[in-house]
């Protein structure tokens, strides 16, 4: 088990709470809004109809690369319902989905009879939609001003060329990985009302309301605190539902215009063709170790495409995965007429985790050493060292076919283990406001967003622990700006930003409660307990926590905005995951049989919502190895699959059994230790299936999703040439 | 110009005037729209194509109440249910019957609202999420989804709710793979589908033990 020391080294005390226990904290509770969700009650931004709401369609380019030459509303505006209509004519369109026009109208249907009925002229271009045409000579230009291909960007550290020659093994080969979409259940969708040309409430569906609302305020020209933003409840958004894009400037046009509340809810179609997505990868990768596993030189080159957008990196994995004195990484960006990259949970990591940890597992086969054991030799990390063994332990890892193939039969076993790396201390700077009021109902409130993580839940959970109280006692109230600042629901920093705060705000409660009834106890403050929904003085005597309220005059608040996490430094949360699959070579189907994810994310706050973390990110990890792929069709421009039939996510039968395991040490460096976990289960997923799919079959695919057609493709290149060079010196 | 020697390619080479090159080549390519020229004007929109739709009237049961609403023949039982009576709970998440998010119940038939005509419903009955709790109690299923986390952002719920209700009612006692069987409609992106099975299972004991 690992050692008990925080990552700066020091002894883990238990510094939690006044008692030195937990009543709450670390315990499993069903969230706050769970029973809002089963009934339907919940209201997400596409539930919100406000009174003289105005139903909003786009009209969306149908080629990749064209000119809005001319837009003619003439019939559109002349039919029934419709209110307002925005064109841009002029427009550069620079992949098929871009915006062109909105409609607004009385019912949505109206809306669509509008759309239809504006005639567009474009003057159409040729256009490219897959790297390897970009870069070509003589490729169209996405950009009039840039080239498709950007300038690379080079990392290095130390002497590749010295590192390698200090290589007794060298393994190089290419790999790709696909352009994958966010998907998020619910489809972007904003409901804004101007009520006047300075005064605004935004309903929309985002990770982050403050962003939103500044975005807005500095489009129109208004002051921030003009406008209110609101999400309580969003469906999902996985890094894509960040600011407010170019529906949310076209919605809130057209309220400002008709004076109108307008909604304008994306379609599925357009989800996957403008909202975002996962950059690719073509990769070139070339990793040498000393014959006892050590690495000594990394070099890693390659593209990516973030469509007209920007964000493709893919070589932190090469460049911060395990520990190597010689590395050096080369990316390109490369421009494309396809809808433009956004932030996709762990942005580049499972594409770089996927190359370097295919890699591992070679130099591990070559070497005649266990793949569990190449990786604990160059791992940096205690706590990973850690994993990798409670993990191999757990999973059974010894009774592993030591022959990769070895299995007889037509329906091949294999294990295979990745791991990750993630920042995960958060930020400071938020606060977290707990009001009592003198009928001993419990207010906290905090501007952040709960995306379907559960800080909803424990962030009342962190208070009632403070105040001694159970989670029902305490109503929590999140999504509005106009309640304190709070975290921007992205970058795994939700958990460790707002536990700080939200711990203290409990604990400046419980203070100034205390300050107030000691006289009634006829005692000094700091001798008060607050336990099981009582305040009890050191003699026994005792009064409810409701009774203690009463002394209040009126409601008291206090804040929260504990930022020591700022001192800690730059904190990493650790991960390894441990595959088992089957493949049969007949088919090339893979059945993924069992995931055991092994996580540190500090201290655990809500167990049951932590895991269903887990859960979450293997899956789509899972996903991402076996069925999504965004498929273009080269010569129309266009994306063949932007629904949900045809981009494949997995469904009920594709699910493994599949293990949380988290490390629930309070490694994080805040008083609350926790870590952020939104991330990290997500990384290592698909690379430990390929590498569980390597060992099942023998033979590397290097190319994801792992289909049917490539495994049987790989399969068939067993006698023949390998796309892969393994130098013995 | 050279063949493309990819053996892979399922391009149609023939209608292409360019060449799909491997990295580092430098072949001239140049990608054109088939069956137009290079700065072509093309038009999309026909304006004679919408024509206002007449409004019927329909008659409908949601939830044990009788309704009555007009609607566009057009306009799909999952439009009604939310932009009309405003019974949001069924979501829409891709309107084309891939997801599952719309799942209710017709006449105690599983079906996606999205891809059901309003007009269809007219003289039936519709149970919806909102009409499984009753009296402020929760179905077993709602209560299980809480208890056992099968649920993150809430979105999949209502209709993943809905699907498990329609096979507790054809299976009272399915095992596991026919839990998974009875759900493969309902798509998930957070993940919940562990839990989903887990809580289905426990409601569907808790319900066989109250007979």
């Amino acid at each position: 088990m690992a050692d008990n020391v925080t990552q700066a080294g020091e002894p883990l005390v238990d510094r939690y709470s006044q008692r030195g226990d937990r009543d709450i904290i670390g315990t499993s509770v069903p969230r706050l809004d769970a029973i809002a969700k089963v009934t339907g009650a919940a209201k997400y931004t596409h539930d919100l109809y406000p009174t003289g709401v105005l139903h909003a369609v786009a009209v969306r380019s149908p080629y990749a690369s064209a000119t809005v030459i001319t837009i003619n509303d003439g019939v559109a505006r002349t039919l029934p319902g419709v209110v307002e209509i925005l064109t841009y004519p002029g427009k550069r369109i620079r992949y098929a989905g871009e915006e062109v026009a909105v409609v607004a109208a009385e019912t949505l249907g109206q809306a669509r009879d509008g759309a239809r009925a504006l005639e567009v002229e474009y003057e159409a271009y040729a256009a490219v939609v897959n790297i390897e045409d970009a870069i070509s000579s003589g490729a169209p230009q996405v950009y009039d001003t840039k080239p498709n291909a950007g300038e690379p960007r080079v990392s290095t550290t130390g002497d590749v060329v010295q590192g390698f020659s200090q290589a007794d093994v060298v393994y190089e080969a290419d790999y790709r990985t696909q352009i994958q979409t966010h998907s998020p259940m619910e489809t972007h969708a904003a409901v804004i009302h101007w009520h006047d040309f300075d005064h605004a409430t935004v309903w929309i569906a985002t990770q982050g309301i403050f962003s939103a609302r500044d975005e807005l305020a500095t489009y129109h020209g208004v002051p921030p605190e003009n406008i209110k933003v609101i999400c309580d409840y969003i469906g999902g958004g996985f890094g894509s539902k960040i600011g407010i894009g170019t529906y949310g400037r076209m919605c809130s046009d057209l309220s400002r215009l008709s004076g109108r509340p307008v909604r304008l809810i994306l379609d599925r179609k357009a989800e996957q063709l403008a909202t975002g997505n996962r950059p690719n990868s073509i990769q070139h990768l070339k990793v040498g170790a000393r014959s006892d596993g050590t690495l000594t030189a990394i070099e890693l080159t390659g593209y990516a495409t973030p469509g007209v957008g920007s964000g493709s990196g893919f070589g932190s994995a090469a460049r911060g995965l395990y520990d190597c004195p010689n590395i050096s990484t080369t990316e390109i960006a490369v421009y494309t007429n396809c809808g433009p990259a956004a932030a996709m949970r762990a942005p580049g990591h499972p594409q770089g985790v996927f190359s370097m940890e295919a890699a591992m597992d070679e130099l591990a086969y070559e070497l005649g050493l266990d793949p569990v054991e190449i990786r604990i030799t160059n791992d940096p990390h205690k706590m990973r060292r850690a994993q990798l063994r409670l993990g191999a332990e757990k999973f059974g890892w010894a009774q592993r076919n030591p022959v990769p193939g070895g299995d007889s039969g037509p329906v091949k076993r294999g294990m295979g283990v990745a791991t990750c790396t993630w920042v995960g201390g958060g930020t400071p700077g938020y606060q977290v406001k707990t009001t009592l009021h003198p009928d001993g109902r419990v207010l906290v409130q905090t501007g952040t967003q709960d995306i379907g993580t559960g800080c909803r839940t424990w962030i009342g959970m962190l208070v009632a622990e403070e105040l001694g109280l159970p989670l029902e006692k305490i109503q929590v109230e999140i999504g509005h700006t106009d309640l304190p600042v709070g975290c921007f629901a992205g970058g795994s920093t939700t958990t460790p930003s707002m536990s700080p705060p939200s711990r203290e705000s409990g604990q400046l409660a419980r203070e100034a409660l205390a300050e107030v009834v000691a006289p009634v106890f006829g005692g000094v403050p700091s001798q008060l307990t607050f336990q099981d929904g009582l305040v009890m003085a050191d003699n026994g005597v005792s009064m409810t926590f409701e009774e203690a309220c009463s002394y209040l005059d009126a409601p008291i608040s206090l804040t929260g905005s504990r930022g020591d996490i700022a001192k800690v430094g730059r904190q990493i949360s650790t991960g390894a995951h441990f595959a088992e699959v089957e493949v049969d070579v007949r088919t090339g189907k893979i059945t993924v049989l069992r995931v055991l994810a092994v996580h540190d994310a500090g201290r655990i706050l809500n167990r049951l919502t932590a895991e269903s973390q887990v859960y979450g990110g293997v899956i789509m990890g899972m996903n991402y190895a076996l069925f999504e792929e965004r498929v273009m069709d080269v010569s129309q421009g266009l994306m063949l699959n932007a629904n949900l039939e045809g981009y494949k996510i997995g469904g009920s039968r594709d699910i493994p059994e599949i293990t949380p395991l988290l490390m629930d040490l309070a490694s994080g460096g805040s008083y609350v230790g926790a870590l952020g976990l939104g991330e990290s289960p997500t990384i290592p997923t698909a690379a430990a299936i390929a590498n569980a799919v390597r060992h099942a079959i023998g033979v590397r695919l290097t190319e994801i999703p792992m289909t049917p057609s490539r495994v049987l493709a790989a399969l068939g290149t067993i006698n023949r040439s390998p796309k892969y060079k393994m130098r013995r010196r | 110009m050279s063949q493309d020697e990819t053996p892979s390619n399922p391009n149609d080479l023939s209608r292409r005037d360019f060449i799909k090159v491997g990295l580092g080549s430098s072949i001239v390519a140049v990608g054109v729209l088939p069956g137009c020229e290079e700065g072509a004007l093309l038009h999309e929109g026909r304006a004679e194509l919408a024509t206002p739709l007449s409004q019927l009237d329909i008659v409908l049961t949601v939830n044990g109440e009788v309704v009555s609403l007009t609607a566009e023949p057009r306009s799909t039982l999952a439009e009604v249910l939310r932009d009309t009576l405003h019974l949001t709970g069924t979501k829409i998440g891709c309107d084309r019957a891939a997801c599952g998010a719309c799942t209710v119940q017709v006449d105690g038939k599983v079906m996606l609202a999205c891809s059901t005509l309003a007009v269809e419903v007219d003289g039936r009955s519709v149970v919806t999420i909102e009409g499984l709790s009753s009296g402020g109690e929760l179905h077993p299923l709602q209560a299980s989804f809480v208890e056992c986390d099968a649920l993150q952002c809430g979105f999949c719920t209502p209709g993943m709710i809905m699907s498990c209700k329609g096979l507790l009612e054809s299976n009272p006692a399915p095992d596991l793979q026919e839990v998974k069987d009875g759900i493969a409609g309902n798509l998930c992106r957070c993940g919940t589908y562990p839990r989903v099975f887990e809580a289905t299972l426990q409601a569907a004991s808790r319900m066989r033990q109250r007979g």
